[in-house]
């Protein structure tokens, strides 16, 4: 009997490289039946969305507006960027589901101040059943490893 | 309500939003014909949509030298390094070939001086394969390496030190933190400051819990410069010259000393073993500064987190009860964004091929200028540049940089905004060094109806109003026209320096002959 392979396609939008290649590794390593394409801003994040259906979507919360190259310096810094990203994705009514991941404790902009539970629970009420997560990423401790493998484990079946 | 959208609602802050312009050029350039559209609609002034233009021009100009101050930095001059120790080598190598050096290849020496640390920083005697062939060996990579390393011009170290060190790292790191008062400096006595500004701001507090707060905001300062400075640690050369833990370790492995061994064998040219010995320092520079991005990732950014989490905890305990929103709110804004600027400096430590920084020679300007005004012009044909080999050798001073970049965009909008032909001019854009100026002309076809209309009387106007002194003042009262704001950033750039306009075969000609 032929046996089927599941791929799950994860986009994983992040502008930080040390960040992206870490936790990349780290997937990659632990999970066979995932293939993972990268984006390095909000813009070029939501125009693979718009034009491709990923199972997961794993998204930093604050990125630059465009992909830094050359003299490209990225444009506008968006503080909330995956918050931005979790809407596009509610009103498009897509099944992918959203992981948030950061190395911020706390969120400011505008005159907001979140601390990360605040910003949990909003993402949670504003994302509905996209919302999988959010985890805060130390690459200094291994905690945040346990939280991705079983979060995306958990919902990836 | 068209002009209401298109003035206040299509504008960059808001349109960035969509995912249908890949870039900020394209994005910018967007807004230029919104505003092109709006002068149509008479929604705009001539002058709005050129100061509006202008703040675009000098956005992406700002935004292309932060992008370069703020990208790869490390350089090193590898054709000048060869330049310098090729005459040398050539000796070494000459000797190093002939058949009267011992090829005892087998012996075994024990260098005096130790080549390098292990990863606990441990000091370990190194054995190399001895010999003749072996110490020249070894002298060709010291002197490859010493050059390389810390020639004053052109090495690493020079590059360390100009270029990320000495300021740009700590004034990078400092800078948040200064602007929003949560540090201050050391006085004479090696003490902080008293923070001036939060006292004003708190002046609600009673005395003691002002002094615990203040105690908590000087601790802090301590802490980030400690944390600096171990950082910049890392950001030095470490081993032969300077001991520096967790600096920057180039050193000589054994099988690379084999590997050199066998290429000197095989080649026997001074040039190519220059090369092989630079290759092989880069792949140890490329391994190294991998180390500084990750300990700036790592561990810079888990001391910052612990200086955060340790004033905030020292402020909440010495606060009791006063709420202090204003402040708090300032340490966690702090605390976030700081985070994207070591994630800036970490960028820093990757091999870079460009190190003009800031735009000075002449021929650099000219080309930002015109990639300036390229991206926010729609011209179907690009810029056709011409820059004389000449020119490459004259340079401008840093004040006269942006007056000379903004000379030459206004001339080459000028030759757009007045050709009669919109997005269809073409513009030639040639400089060349005469009589010991530089000579910049634009030319620019011309519509039949405006090659008609434009006589030598207006030409001849034109070159009097620039020299007039009534246009002069007129300037600096409203802003004046783009031609005029053209000559006034020549002059400003460089007040010897001439603008001519011409009209000859149906074309525009705008001359600059610039005195550097």
């Amino acid at each position: 009997m032929q046996r089927y392979i599941i791929v799950f396609e994860i986009l994983f939008i992040e502008d930080n490289p040390h960040k992206r290649h870490r936790i990349t590794d780290y997937l990659t390593s632990r999970l066979h039946e995932i293939r993972i394409e990268e984006a390095h801003s909000f813009t070029s994040g939501c125009q693979k969305i718009e034009t491709y259906v990923y199972s997961l979507i794993i998204a930093d919360i604050s990125l630059p507006t465009y992909d830094k190259h050359g003299t490209e310096s990225g444009g506008r810094f968006r503080p909330f960027a995956g918050r931005e990203i979790g809407r596009k994705i509610t009103r498009m009514k897509s099944k992918a589901k959203i992981l948030f991941i950061t190395q911020y404790e706390s969120f400011s902009d505008k005159g907001n101040s979140y601390s990360f539970n605040d910003l949990y629970e909003l993402l949670k009420n504003e994302c509905g059943e996209n919302f999988i997560g959010m985890i805060f990423y130390d690459s200094s401790k291994y905690s945040w490893k346990d939280n991705i493998i079983s979060i995306i484990q958990k919902n990836l079946k | 309500m068209d002009s209401i959208f298109f003035k206040q609602v299509c504008i960059p802050e808001i349109i960035d939003f969509l995912s249908c312009f890949k870039s900020s050029d394209e994005l910018l350039a967007e807004r230029v014909q919104v505003l092109d559209f709006l002068l149509e609609m008479n929604a705009i002034t001539p002058t709005e949509r050129m100061q509006e233009v202008e703040d675009i021009i000098s956005l992406i100009v700002i935004d292309s030298g932060t992008s370069e101050i703020n990208g790869p930095k490390i350089f090193v001059d590898s054709a000048a390094i060869k330049r310098k120790v090729i005459e040398e080598i050539r000796g070494l190598t000459s000797v190093y070939t002939s058949s009267n050096i011992s090829k005892d290849s087998n012996k075994i020496t024990i260098f005096d001086e130790p080549l390098e640390l292990d990863h606990e920083g441990e000091r370990h005697a190194y054995a190399y394969a001895s010999g003749g062939k072996n110490a020249l060996l070894l002298k060709i990579w010291r002197i490859v390496l010493d050059a390389f390393l810390f020639d004053e011009k052109n090495g690493l170290d020079k590059n360390l030190s100009a270029e990320i060190r000495h300021g740009f790292f700590s004034n990078l790191m400092r800078a948040r933190l200064e602007e929003r008062y949560l540090i201050t400096e050391l006085d004479e006595s090696g003490k902080y400051k008293p923070n001036e500004y939060w006292k004003n701001q708190t002046i609600f507090l009673v005395d003691e819990v002002w002094q615990k707060i203040e105690q908590a905001l000087s601790q802090f300062s301590g802490e980030i410069n400690n944390l600096i400075t171990e950082a910049e640690g890392w950001m030095r050369i470490k081993g032969i010259r300077i001991e520096s833990i967790n600096g920057i370790d180039i050193n000589l492995a054994i099988e690379n000393l084999l590997l050199l061994g066998a290429f000197v064998e095989k080649s026997k040219s001074a040039e190519s073993i220059i090369d092989y010995i630079i290759g092989m320092l880069w792949e140890i520079v490329d391994t190294e500064i991998s180390k500084v991005r990750d300990r700036l990732n790592v561990d810079f950014k888990r001391g910052l987190e612990a200086a955060f989490y340790n004033l905030e905890s020292r402020i909440n305990d010495a606060k009791k009860e006063a709420p202090l929103v204003e402040m708090m709110a300032t340490i966690r804004k702090v605390r976030s964004d700081i985070q994207e600027d070591v994630t800036t400096a970490s960028q820093w430590f990757y091999r870079t091929n460009n190190t003009d920084i800031k735009p000075k020679p002449i021929d650099y300007a000219i080309k930002i200028a015109v990639n300036a005004f390229e991206r926010v012009t729609s011209l179907i044909s690009p810029v056709d540049l011409y820059i004389d080999q000449n020119i490459r050798e004259k340079t401008l001073q840093p004040n006269a940089v942006k007056p000379f970049i903004n000379a030459i965009i206004n001339l080459l909008d000028n030759s757009f905004r007045h050709s009669g032909l919109g997005r269809n001019t073409t513009i030639q854009l040639h400089s060349f060094i005469s009589n010991n100026l530089v000579n910049l002309t634009i030319r620019n076809n011309l519509s039949l109806l405006r090659s008609s209309t434009l006589t030598e009387e207006d030409i001849n106007a034109m070159n009097a109003k620039i020299a007039s002194t009534e246009s002069i003042s007129l300037l600096r009262v409203e802003g004046g026209s783009g031609i005029v704001k053209a000559y006034m950033n020549i002059i400003e750039s460089s007040p010897r320096s001439q603008l001519i306009f011409k009209i000859k075969d149906s074309f525009f000609y705008a001359e600059v002959y610039y005195s550097v």
